[in-house]
């Protein structure tokens, strides 16, 4: 340390009034980790009885109506078991390095500043990407110019906008409300929205587990989980457990921990899933962001972070669902950017969202196929906000 | 959250609290956003605490707060603009340690000076002047480059010696 300029003794001379953090923090962090795996956990039938809605027409914009009950929809049981023998450590592929960084001369999409219109006004053929807001979201068009949605009262949860709002064609937007959906059908310029009933913090959005066709499969905390029809607002309840989703032909899955049921089958994988973390799917490929090593060397210099709002993760992996081997993995070089989000899976492309100070988010693609990573676009979004989902951007 | 190791948790945010408030304070300028700060840095490393508890929570927490500052500013920095020394909380009985009133008078300057800099400049100069990290290790704290660190604190040094000139000794040999 330089002997003339010591900051240490600097600090360690502040004069502050005693201070009593440290107390209940323990508290606050169980009830985090429990609110989080609530969000996914088992559950069935309240949501639906637990709210009557008189459907309203406001313009381009629908509240949708709950279903009577039907005979829920869930997952038939298992008749067979299948065994991934492929371990997740022999699966090394490019590490992110400091190559991927955010360069100086790159140019940074600044949202805040950049023309837009309601939705509305001005349908979109497709989404490539969009923000969140505190109203709602910025859906960005392929013709460069952005879309406002936004959730009815105009104030939207912090996680408004999830990695799965999108459907697979980027045609349909989901926002998360802490009591519903808003639904958006981007080529009509319409919206529907879905009141369900609350199941958390005003501050948090429901869970929005992934698309089926024209179906939204929605969690809500412990109140279970159920598919709200996009184009209609039409929900009907499930009795999926934790961490359920749709391969691309329509097969529902859960999938928690190192066991997951696709379909008719139990699949054992050695990809350790917390039925929280979000899963990107085309078709019987699923992307996700996983806790499947903690580096010594990191936890040494300080341990990989997000920002406050997202946790790190050590490596992303690309897994096969009906088989559970794991085909790809991508984890980040000390040098690099610390990884914090699976965004998006097309084909052998995968988006990915890392940390950057300079931007609040930054895409790098991963071609998993042939092991290349490559930059592709660093976004300050307005409001501060760093929630985004990616479409066919 | 296993809670077998709530007890060693607490014993050890307990004795870490005081310290990481001072350095918050130095690092945001802000009292209050300084304990903001600290106590959702504990909260986050009482959730992985089953990890880190092995490891080096010291580290850890520290990055937590830095990066926490970062982006507190990130999302707020439309909104700040300092035009002033902020006034520091007052403390019940009294106000500082009996040190050698120079070195007191250096350090009181030394302090407004630093909250007169950026928070990215401050950051930089607490990592490396008070937490005696590398350029390197700075760098993998804040989540930048080295030139970026490098830079940040060249940057840094010169504007305080421009917005204290009482302490170009101190600052003369720094580089």
């Amino acid at each position: 340390m330089n002997e003339r300029l010591d900051l240490a003794a600097l600090r360690d001379g502040v004069d502050l009034p005693p201070t009593q953090v440290a107390e209940g923090a323990w508290e606050r962090g169980r009830r985090r980790v429990r609110r989080r795996r609530a969000a996914a956990a088992v559950g069935v039938a309240a949501l639906v009885a637990a709210v009557a809605v008189v459907p309203t027409l406001v313009g381009p914009s629908v509240t949708g109506m709950l279903q009577p009950a039907e005979a829920p929809t869930g997952l038939p049981d298992p008749t067979r078991t299948v065994t991934s023998d492929v371990a997740v450590q022999d699966l090394l592929g490019p590490l992110i390095g400091r190559e991927t960084r955010p360069r100086a001369g790159d140019d940074v999409v600044d949202v805040g500043s950049a023309p837009q219109v309601p939705l509305a006004d001005a349908p979109l053929p497709f989404a490539r990407w969009a923000v969140a807001t505190e109203t709602g979201a910025l859906v960005l068009g392929p013709d460069g110019t952005f879309r406002s949605v936004d959730v009815p009262g105009g104030e939207a949860a912090t996680d408004v906008l999830q990695a799965t709002s999108f459907n697979p064609d980027a045609t349909r937007l989901v926002l998360g409300m802490s009591d519903g959906v808003v639904v958006a059908d981007l080529t009509r310029g319409t919206t529907v929205t879905v009141p369900l009933s609350p199941g958390g913090k005003v501050d948090e959005a429901v869970v929005i587990e992934g698309w089926a066709g024209d179906e939204v499969l929605v969690s809500n905390g412990d109140r279970g989980s159920v598919l709200v029809e996009a184009v209609t607002g039409r929900v009907r309840e499930t009795t999926y457990p934790a961490g359920p989703g749709f391969t691309g032909n329509g097969t529902p899955f859960v999938w928690s921990g190192t066991e997951a049921v696709v379909g008719d089958a139990r699949v054992r994988t050695a990809v350790d899933r917390d039925p929280t973390d979000p899963l990107l799917i085309d078709g019987d490929r699923a992307l996700l962001a996983t806790g499947l090593t903690l580096d010594e060397a990191d936890l040494g210099t300080g341990g990989p972070l997000g920002d406050s709002d997202l946790p790190y993760v050590p490596s992303v992996v690309v897994v096969d669902l009906p088989t559970g081997d794991p085909v790809a993995r991508l984890v980040r070089d000390p040098s690099g950017p610390v990884l914090l989000e699976a965004l998006a899976l097309d084909g052998g492309s995968a988006v990915i969202r890392v940390e950057s100070v300079r931007a609040e988010v930054v895409v790098l693609d991963w071609s998993w196929e042939t092991d290349e990573v490559t930059h592709v676009a660093a976004i300050d979004p307005p409001d501060g906000s760093g929630f985004v989902a990616w479409g066919r951007g | 959250m296993k809670e077998q190791g709530r007890e060693s948790f607490e014993q050890w945010a307990r004795t870490r609290q005081q310290a990481l408030v001072r350095t918050a304070y130095l690092v945001t300028g802000d009292f209050h956003r300084a304990e903001d700060l600290v106590q959702e840095a504990l909260v986050t490393v009482a959730t992985r605490w089953d990890v880190l508890r092995d490891g080096n929570p010291d580290a850890w927490v520290r990055t937590v707060v830095y990066r926490g500052n970062v982006s507190w500013w990130r999302k707020h920095r439309r909104e700040v603009t300092r035009a002033e020394t902020p006034e520091r909380p007052e403390r019940p009985g009294g106000a500082g340690t009996p040190d050698g009133q120079a070195a007191a008078l250096v350090r009181g300057g030394l302090a407004d000076a630093l909250l007169l800099l950026t928070q990215k400049q401050r950051a930089v100069l607490m990592l490396r002047f008070a937490e005696d990290l590398s350029v390197a290790e700075a760098a993998d704290v804040l989540g930048v480059s080295t030139g970026t660190v490098k830079k940040q604190t060249s940057v840094a040094l010169a504007r305080l010696r421009e917005v204290a000139p009482e302490l170009r000794d101190l600052l003369e040999e720094v580089r």
